[in-house]
């Protein structure tokens, strides 16, 4: 098949993130807070002007998901490895992770559509800094923040691999 | 019987707190918490913010109890007195089924059930009569600083949650993530809810470990010694942050004049 343009809807995006050995894996997500760089703003303006100024700072990127409680074994990236299994792992590491959100559009992901996230190095990448199971609902939520001195994550049409 | 790997709800979970067996006296666990602090590392030319983690909050949250007296095991019985103080606590998470008796069936180990264990402070026991339900809501605070352990994760794997524990002779162990041994140490979390016996009753609870899960020795300082089991003892034994844990792990019981225990036994491997 080839990429697809126009729109979508949320069963056609995979949420993809490194394990703790560094293989990336999907995992299974019903919530993303909102995906991409959020620029805080600082106001610039004098009383002297004829309207008011702003300028953008250093941007944000934090990723808070939610999802099922599931302990399925890893899985090749794709299908999906069960959400305890990924985040046990990782959570509270200080070892960049590479990070995927890929939005398919009217199927399964393909190369040519949009997604957006970081290829993880030494220097670079994402941590995983909350893991947390309601117990009443066995429902996840965690929270994703970058590494210091990271290269920002962008949105792109490629895999992050 | 295999545990089923996957998702779960609620109805299969079970609370163990302090030596109590609570999962009969509360209709709903609280939040199993465990987030880092992240102080901003950011500097002028980064390209965007970050941080890194740094001390970490583990915690239960609030727990739904039942107002219950029943003798020696009710939830009134166990903790009315208790609040202020800290507690070990295990919530295992059911795989869709109840846990494989473990006595019975030793090599149909409980692979695949995670257990989130602590010990939190006990912040409120509190009867509420509300909706005309007597209640008694339970808040749990953060990690007993009283008990400080050299581990910062809660999820680890439940070796046995039964009745009747005796020698485990048989038994095959719960493997490791990382499909090998691991040298990062680790920590056991255990409950004697019941026993055979008269008061004043000893075993010793331990872990084994083992690297063809057929041949299984005593994991070295994981053990709690002999303790008296008809106290309803519970605690955590941590071993040292280097020491190694073959691939395979399994619950064990040393009979001292208890005829058998009533165990719930986690280990949690380090990282």
């Amino acid at each position: 098949m080839t990429a697809n343009t126009g729109r979508t809807v949320s069963k056609w995006v995979d949420f993809i993130v490194d394990d703790s050995g560094g293989t990336i894996r999907s995992i299974p997500v019903s919530s993303v807070n909102g995906v991409g760089l959020d620029y805080p703003e600082t106001d610039m303006s004098a009383w002297q002007d004829a309207i008011k100024g702003a300028l953008p700072e250093v941007p944000e990127c934090v990723i808070a998901i939610e999802g099922p409680f599931d302990t399925t074994a890893a899985q090749t990236v794709g299908t999906l490895s069960g959400s305890h299994t990924i985040l046990n792992g990782i959570n509270g590491l200080s070892t960049p992770l590479t990070l995927d959100i890929q939005c398919g559009v009217r199927h399964a992901w393909e190369s040519g559509e949009p997604q957006f996230g970081i290829t993880s190095s030494a220097a670079n990448g994402f941590l995983c800094r909350k893991y947390t199971v309601d117990l009443s609902t066995f429902r996840y939520s965690a929270e994703f923040i970058m590494f210091p001195g990271s290269t920002a994550p962008a949105w792109g049409t490629a895999a992050e691999v | 019987m295999t545990v089923v790997a996957g998702r779960t709800v609620q109805k299969w979970a079970h609370l163990v707190v302090g030596g109590y067996d609570l999962t009969g006296y509360v209709n709903q666990i609280g939040a199993a918490m465990w987030e880092y602090d992240t102080p901003g590392l950011m500097a002028l030319d980064d390209a965007v913010q970050g941080g890194l983690p740094n001390e970490v909050t583990v915690s239960l949250g609030e727990v739904r109890g039942i107002f219950d007296n029943t003798a020696t095991s009710g939830l009134h019985v166990a903790l009315a007195a208790g609040a202020g103080s800290g507690y070990i606590i295990t919530a295992i998470a059911g795989m869709r089924a109840t846990i494989p008796n473990q006595v019975a069936y030793p090599d149909e180990g409980a692979v695949g059930i995670p257990a989130f264990c602590g010990r939190f402070n006990l912040l409120q026991y509190r009867q509420s009569g509300n909706d005309g339900i007597l209640s008694a809501p339970l808040k749990f605070g953060g990690w007993d600083a009283g008990g400080l352990i050299a581990y910062d994760q809660p999820w680890g794997s439940l070796l046995v949650h039964d009745d009747g524990c005796t020698l485990n002779a048989g038994g095959t162990g719960i493997a490791s993530g990382t499909g090998g041994q691991t040298t990062k140490g680790g920590y056991m979390v255990y409950h004697v809810w019941g026993y055979s016996g008269i008061a004043g009753d000893t075993a010793t609870i331990s872990v084994d470990d083992s690297a063809d899960n057929s041949s299984f020795l005593a994991l070295s300082g994981c053990t709690t010694g002999s303790i008296d089991v008809s106290t309803k003892p519970s605690g955590i034994v941590a071993i040292g942050k280097t020491a190694t844990v073959r691939q395979y792990v399994r619950w064990q019981v040393a009979l001292g004049t208890a005829s058998d225990v009533d165990l719930t036994l986690s280990f949690i491997r380090g990282r």
